[in-house]
Parts: C-alpha cells; sequence; structure tokens
C-alpha cells in the first residue's frame, strides 16, 4: 500500500480534486494534511500541493504559505524519498520557498486563462514520465493568471524542462509549463497545467488518470 | 525602546518584464501623455515598530524585505525611516 497525502492550506481550492483522483489509484492510501503540522518524515511516497489561492495569494502566491510548518517539513521528506507534485498555487509555493528556480509572473496577456491546453513530455521525470513517455502529449486544462514562468537559467545538472505548452498560453520561458528537480532519494515536480481536475473517466477529459497510475505503478515497481 | 515608522519600497529588477506596467504604459499613452515613455509600478509596505534606535529600526525593516516581503528573484528593495 502506498501513502500519498494533500497538502491543504486556508484557500487552497483544488484539494480534494487531488484528493479524489489520488483515491482512485488502486493501492494508494491519502491523506489530507493541514498545514500547521510538520510532515511526518518518510510516512510518504507522494506529497501533493494542490491549486488554490492559498492565503488569499496576499503578498505573492505562494508568499505566505512557505512559512507553515508543512513546508518547513517538506525538504527532510523529499530527501527522505517523497515525490511532491504542485500544482498551479503548489508550483508557486515550491517557487516562493525556493526549492525550484524562478519565478511565475503575471500572465503575458495579462488575463486569467483558463482552457484546455495541450502539454507534450520532454524529458524523463521519476515517477511521472518514464523515457518512453517522452514526445507523448496531455491535454490539462490551466487556470492561472500568474503562470508565466520566468527563469534565467535552468541548471540541466538539477532541472528538468519535464512538461511543455505547445501553444504557449502565458509567456513562459521556453514555453515551459513544468520543472522537475530530482533531490535526495525523492523528488519535486512544479507544473501549471492540472491533471487532477481531468482524473475521472466520466469527463470529457481525462488524460490526468494515466498520469497518477503510471506513477504509482513506477513507484511500486 | 522607541517607536519607528518605515517604508519599505519594493521593485521589480531591472530587466524584469512587468506587463501591468506596460499595459499602464500604453493607456497613458492613448490619452495626451505620448511623452510619458516608461512606468514602473513599485509596493510601499509602511511599518510602524520599536527598536532600541533608528539603525536597529531600519535592520529589522531589512529583515523583514529580505525574509518576506519582497521575493529577491524578482525584486529588490530600499528601507527608509519616515519622517
Amino acid at each position: 500500500m502506498q501513502s500519498w497525502a494533500v497538502l491543504q492550506f486556508p484557500g487552497s481550492n483544488s484539494d480534494h480534486d487531488a484528493f479524489r483522483a489520488a483515491s482512485r489509484v488502486p493501492n494508494v492510501r491519502v491523506d489530507m494534511l493541514w498545514h500547521d503540522q510538520p510532515i511526518e518524515k518518510s510516512k510518504y511516497d507522494v506529497i501533493m500541493i494542490p491549486g488554490g489561492f492559498s492565503f488569499g495569494d496576499y503578498l505573492r502566491a505562494g508568499a505566505i504559505a512557505k512559512l507553515s510548518p508543512a513546508m518547513g517539513s517538506l525538504l527532510e521528506a523529499v530527501e527522505a524519498g517523497a515525490h511532491v507534485i504542485g500544482i498551479c498555487n503548489g508550483f508557486q509555493i515550491l517557487l516562493e520557498s525556493r526549492l525550484l528556480p524562478g519565478i511565475l509572473q503575471v500572465n503575458k496577456g495579462l488575463k486569467f486563462i483558463s482552457r484546455m491546453e495541450e502539454c507534450e513530455v520532454k524529458t524523463e521525470a521519476f515517477p511521472w514520465f518514464a523515457k518512453e513517455d517522452i514526445g507523448r502529449k496531455f491535454r490539462f486544462p490551466i487556470a492561472h493568471r500568474f503562470g508565466n514562468y520566468q527563469v534565467k537559467d535552468l541548471d540541466r545538472s538539477e532541472m528538468q524542462p519535464a512538461l511543455v505548452y505547445q501553444n504557449n498560453p502565458n509567456g513562459s520561458f521556453q514555453s515551459l509549463a513544468g520543472i522537475y528537480r530530482k533531490l535526495g532519494k525523492g523528488s519535486l515536480f512544479g507544473l501549471m497545467p492540472h491533471p487532477e481536475r481531468v482524473s475521472h473517466s466520466d469527463q470529457p477529459a481525462h488524460d490526468g488518470i494515466d498520469l497518477w497510475l503510471q506513477a504509482s505503478k513506477r513507484l511500486a515497481a | 525602546m522607541k517607536t519607528f515608522k518605515l517604508s519599505i519600497r519594493i521593485r521589480f529588477k531591472e530587466g524584469i518584464l512587468d506587463p501591468e506596467a506596460e499595459a499602464i504604459l500604453s493607456a497613458l499613452n492613448r490619452l495626451e501623455f505620448s511623452n510619458i515613455k516608461s512606468v514602473a509600478c513599485d509596493r510601499v509596505f509602511r511599518l510602524e515598530l520599536e527598536a532600541d534606535d533608528a539603525n536597529q529600526a531600519i535592520a529589522l525593516g531589512r529583515k523583514a524585505a529580505h525574509d518576506l516581503l519582497a521575493n529577491l528573484v524578482m525584486e529588490d528593495f530600499e528601507v527608509e525611516l519616515a519622517s
């Protein structure tokens, strides 16, 4: 049995989508973790930091959430083997925490964008993408105003440009939709698209299902 | 301990794209302000704090800006004692 967790902050709004998506993966037990407690080291295989508006996005998106006890203990959990996926606001929190490099600025067109985007896998990113996934295209929804990812230089020895948009919707550097970092025994994957919102077979789009299933299989192997 | 008032100004670093400022500039240029050539949107925090002296107050302000108020990847800050 694998243990997955979803972090919750005041203002998270994709936490239940993430919980339901992970709950449907066979042999996965999912805990909801409130931000005010440190995360138990070595307990979780996957930690999901969901989308939303943690702490109202006050100051900057993710700036206040980074100070929570849960985030303060995240690095240790990752080094011990947890694989973190930070989605949308979760990605913003990882950037504010400096666990991933770069910043998310307001979208190039200044507007909030909510639509489906085709994203292509560019690199291997255990457990999310294997070598044979490179070139694979997923259709994921995006819903953000601050999704314009900018970074001076992505140090390829540490960071992988794991996922790119086919049609850069927000002005991101090199069309990046998600970046991946291997760290200790675990990893960090930050992305703006929302796979957890397309993770039910009764939805017209459900590309997220396979992402969770394959990750779980690779972790079990 | 005395009470001090600080003003902390946060601004984007040189070279960081600020689409909001660009949009404001083009709106100004559409009015009668075609001679305005650039716009920057800074953010100012006004703090009241207790410290032994002005130097300590400024040091505390700088630490607050460094640790939370500014994102040093994209922003610079200036701390000033308000009169």
